[in-house]
């Protein structure tokens, strides 16, 4: 199994593709990665660090792209989805423009930071924008991926990127791209986990675990488009299932909003616990390991959940 | 109408184009029942120096034409003004004017559905930052046009506006003309009372532009200073100052913070198209 840091697998794509496409220039809002400096150096005239001022640097990224440019513009999660979020609206979204930002800082991951750079509420936020993507990487090959999207459907895309190594997934289904979402594991089962970016990871192991231990299998399902999916797809396959559980490490505005709106036309919503981050602010600096199990979303603690959901066949 | 190049005004005819200008302002705003009056009488002669004066190019048959000047009405609450301008060019019909804010074409703020529009705008601040960004790529891909961003003064107050005067400097965007219908006044007020912004044109030097400040209603002095920036091609970008008269023009509007958004009745539209009419009253 391949594992990657998802900069990496994101900047180094980027790379791939920029050397015969002009139109690519990043942003940056003065933050930086081992790959990215890679961009730098070899297409120093496209890479812009714009300093420490997102709002300008999503105005230019549109007159860039309203000038031709697809623009990717770089930065920390809250800093490049709340802070802008009317630039994103205003600039980028509602004149349609390739412009992709990339968000780096999903959910726990500036966990020594505190409150201020947890990524909690950026999916929540930009989906309340019209016609703005959002996409969640989780391996090397969504993430990757991710790049060609951009470049392929030209507008706005908000791509969320881990800063750490994760492993590739095996699939079940091959259409993953398209369909916008990622079968893990047993479809054939009458329980179901929903989960989004590196958190999949452990919840794939959990259930793993679960199933060892209970006999009783589970379908795991990595969700990478959070915005625009195979929505028809994506419900019917959930109708399939007696009982659902998501975990996110979001506040529940990002993954849970969008299966509310996934099933709200479907017969679902009554089967489903959705697991998330409380609404509170967190002012406690540690390792992500140690403040997801304080919030409950450890391993362990996933294991819990999934044991207490699907302990009995319903 | 029209190629910019096929324009040959006088600035008597200039000054006439104003004045009509003005009435179609006042109309249009009068059939939509409300609009911003005081903020689009400030901004006309900058805009029919801009379009008449053989200053912008454009070609209002091909409203994308590639080979455009880039023009950001950054200041969106004005956008009837930049209607009347586009409409007597011939981007849209003119009758499109006595449906402001109706449903159809033309809203109260602007957008690209609307032909002769880059952007959308109405939000303040946003301007300046999408027209340095536009700047920045003319300049990456060497080509010559140019970009005019036309703020509020009061939109100045917006902190993203100095984020991008930051930016223009340090990337010296000589291309880009960034343009403050300085009339002093918010909604509410004076901007000295309510939250100063002199020494103005010093906040702008220091933040590396080169600073015009000339009179917004002044043809003949407009017409010379885009001639200047228009002709820069290296260094810093421009910032022309434009102090102007909100609600210039009609006597009981000037300087009148009251006449910054409303609708006007029937006794008040008369005067002030009679005023408009027969004293030209500015001159």
């Amino acid at each position: 199994m391949t594992s990657m840091d998802m900069r990496d697998a994101f900047f180094e794509r980027l790379l791939e593709v920029a050397q015969d496409d002009s139109r690519i220039i990043v942003l940056s809002a003065d933050h930086g990665a081992l790959a990215l400096s890679k961009f730098e150096s070899k297409f120093s005239s496209r890479y812009i660090n714009m300093g420490i001022a997102e709002q300008n640097m999503v105005g230019v990224a549109a007159g860039l792209a309203n000038s031709g440019k697809v623009v990717f513009i770089y930065g920390i999660s809250p800093f490049v989805s709340l802070r802008v979020l009317e630039q994103l609206t205003v600039d980028v979204a509602a004149m349609n423009l390739a412009v992709n930002v990339i968000s780096v800082g999903a959910g726990l991951t500036y966990s020594t930071d505190s409150s201020t750079h947890l990524g909690l509420q950026d999916i929540g936020a930009i989906s309340s924008i019209p016609g703005m993507n959002i996409l969640n990487s989780s391996d090397p090959i969504n993430t990757k991926a991710f790049v060609d999207i951009a470049l392929t459907n030209l507008g706005p895309n908000y791509i969320r990127i881990e800063k750490e190594k994760l492993d590739t997934f095996t699939r079940i289904n091959s259409g993953f791209i398209e369909d916008g979402y990622s079968i893990l594991s047993e479809i054939n089962s009458d329980f179901c986990v929903v989960s989004t970016g590196a958190l999949t990871h452990i919840c794939l192991n959990a259930t793993i675990e679960f199933t060892k231990l209970s006999g009783i299998s589970v379908c795991v399902i990595d969700v990478h488009n959070l915005k625009y999916p195979k929505v028809d797809s994506l419900a019917k396959l959930l109708e399939g299932f007696k009982k659902i559980v998501s975990f996110e490490e979001n506040y529940l505005s990002g993954l849970a909003s969008f299966l509310s709106k996934i099933y709200s036309n479907s017969n679902i919503n009554n089967k489903i616990t959705s697991i998330g981050i409380p609404e509170e602010f967190i002012f406690r600096s540690c390792d992500r390991e140690s403040l997801r199990k304080t919030l409950g979303l450890s391993y362990d603690e996933i294991l819990e959940v999934i044991q207490d959901n699907f302990k009995d066949k319903p | 109408m029209t190629r910019y190049s096929e324009l040959n005004f006088s600035t008597i005819e200039l000054e006439e184009k104003s004045r009509q200008i003005r009435i179609d302002i006042l109309k249009a705003i009068h059939k939509a029942g409300k609009g911003h009056i005081g903020g689009a009488f400030s901004i006309v002669e900058i805009l029919v120096s801009l379009y008449y004066g053989n200053v912008l190019k454009f070609d209002s048959k091909k409203p994308k034409w590639e080979c455009r000047d880039r023009f950001i009405l950054s200041k969106g609450h004005a956008a009837v003004a930049l209607y009347a301008v586009l409409a007597d060019l011939g981007y849209f019909p003119r009758e499109e004017l006595d449906y402001l804010n109706q449903g159809r074409l033309l809203g109260e703020h602007p957008d690209p559905r609307i032909p002769g529009i880059e952007v959308v705008s109405g939000s303040l601040g946003h301007g300046l930052s999408v027209g340095s960004g536009m700047a920045l790529a003319d300049k990456m891909d060497k080509n010559s046009r140019k970009t005019f961003v036309l703020m509020g003064d009061g939109e100045c107050y917006e902190g993203s506006v100095w984020e991008a005067a930051m930016f223009a400097s340090h990337h010296e965007l000589s291309n880009l003309i960034g343009i403050v219908d300085r009339n002093g006044l918010i909604t509410h007020g004076s901007t000295e009372m309510i939250n100063r912004l002199e020494p103005f044109p010093d906040k702008w030097e220091a933040f590396g532009w080169t600073v015009y400040e000339i009179d917004a209603h002044d043809l003949e002095e407009l017409l010379r200073i885009w001639d200047t920036v228009i002709k820069k091609t290296s260094g810093a970008p421009s910032m022309i100052i434009a102090k102007s008269i909100k609600g210039k023009g009609v006597s009981f509007m000037e300087n009148n913070f009251n006449w910054h958004h409303g609708g006007i009745n029937d006794e008040k539209l008369k005067n002030a198209l009679k005023e408009l009419i027969e004293t030209r009253h500015w001159k």
